[in-house]
């Protein structure tokens, strides 16, 4: 193969690709395909709460984690840790920032102090 | 004298100049980045959808959210929050149950679901019919123009086989042939309604028959009745039919004979009403 093939190969290769990809980030996500992890950070946040508050009944551990996993986080123990501290900001009820502290422990974190 | 080379230089000057590209091969090209684009733009890095509301979920997701308020309401028992919670998802009381309905189509337990469902619809506490009022609408008569489309019907597990609202126990109040000539489905047709009458979402039914068992979850066509559902028969096989799990089993339910405009036989179906009892 001559060098004019492989460059008029590499130059359609790259028109190709350039309209392929605008056309696939072009176009709008499908409105009813989110997943937990793309949800809007208040819900996101309230979605941290209800793992703690579910904890708090069943004490399921290894339930939680698979829940926080869902979020995508790197570290779900300082992940529950921020959203304690946040919450704390916001003056949450004491119940749900004491079943957040409660998972943060049992996830090996530290939590913040309760007010 | 000119040189043999001066020669070949001029002849090659004097021969028309080609263009470097060639359609053919660029053609090809943009076929393969077409390919390599859409798998990047599609699979590898697809435009991702963020700042979601719960109710933009895939369904797996939604009824693990729905699931978690439920778990949620469990431990502080705050039923306005969890409505709150819900409102994102439109119909409180529908989505509970319609994720209660997946679970136990799926085989597994809809745990907490059962009881705020339970609450939503209306069954229990006064406060919830804020959220329940389509729960509480009546009972819309079946008319043979009536629109009577089965269900899909869930398999349940024999662990799974209780009612969505445990303790409750039913009296079959209505057990008739039901003839829809436009239809013309051979149906087990299932109201369930409380002590008012009102009608009742979620109450697990198991329909038994030979050599098998399904069952569905009252409730799920709002279209027709927030008590409804509704099973296809098989002509010839006869079926039990239990609402809950302390209900003795209506047995010996098969196919009624209907007769059409045309004086047609057709199999018809069986409407059987149950109502809540304390």
């Amino acid at each position: 193969m001559t060098r004019t093939a492989i460059i008029n190969i590499l130059i359609g290769v790259i028109i190709g690709s350039l309209l392929a990809i605008g056309y696939a980030w072009s176009r709008p996500p499908n409105p009813t395909d989110a997943s937990i992890a793309s949800l809007r950070a208040d819900y996101k946040m309230e979605y941290v709460v209800m793992i703690a508050q579910a904890y708090a009944v069943d004490s399921n551990l290894d339930l939680a984690r698979s829940r926080l996993a869902a979020l995508n986080v790197k570290d779900s123990a300082q992940h529950v840790a921020d959203v304690t501290r946040q919450l704390i900001i916001k003056g949450a009820p004491p119940t749900d920032l004491r079943a957040l502290v409660t998972l943060t422990t049992a996830l090996g974190g530290t939590p913040p102090t309760l007010p | 004298m000119r040189s043999p080379l001066s020669f070949r230089n001029r002849a090659r000057r004097m021969q028309p100049r080609t263009s470097p590209l060639r359609p053919s091969l660029l053609l090809l090209g943009v076929f393969i980045g077409v390919v390599l684009g859409a798998i990047y733009g599609f699979w590898i890095d697809p435009v991702k959808m963020t700042d979601a509301l719960p109710s933009a979920l895939r369904s797996e997701a939604k009824d693990q959210y729905v699931m978690l308020v439920a778990s949620a309401y469990m431990q502080d028992r705050n039923l306005d929050r969890a409505k709150q919670r819900l409102i994102p998802l439109g119909d409180a009381a529908r989505a509970v149950i319609t994720s209660a309905q997946r679970l136990v189509a799926q085989g597994k337990d809809p745990g907490a679901l059962v009881t705020l469902a339970t609450i939503l619809t209306g069954a229990a506490a006064p406060t919830t019919q804020a959220t329940a009022i389509t729960a509480a609408s009546p009972v819309k008569p079946l008319t043979p123009t009536s629109r009577v489309t089965p269900l899909p019907t869930a398999a349940l597990t024999s662990a799974a086989t209780s009612s969505l609202i445990p303790s409750a126990d039913f009296k079959l109040i209505t057990n008739e042939k039901y003839c829809n000539d436009v239809e013309r489905k051979p149906l087990i047709i299932v109201d369930t309604v409380d002590e008012n009458s009102k009608p009742l979402a979620a109450v697990r039914v198991t329909i038994k028959w030979a050599d098998g068992q399904d069952g569905f979850v009252t409730g799920l066509k709002p279209e027709i009745s927030n008590s409804y559902g509704d099973f296809l028969m098989q002509v010839g096989t006869t079926y039990s039919v239990q609402v809950g799990t302390r209900t003795p089993p209506v047995m010996g339910i098969g196919t009624s004979t209907c007769v059409s405009s045309r004086n047609i036989p057709y199999p018809g179906a069986m409407r059987l009403v149950f109502k809540r009892e304390r």
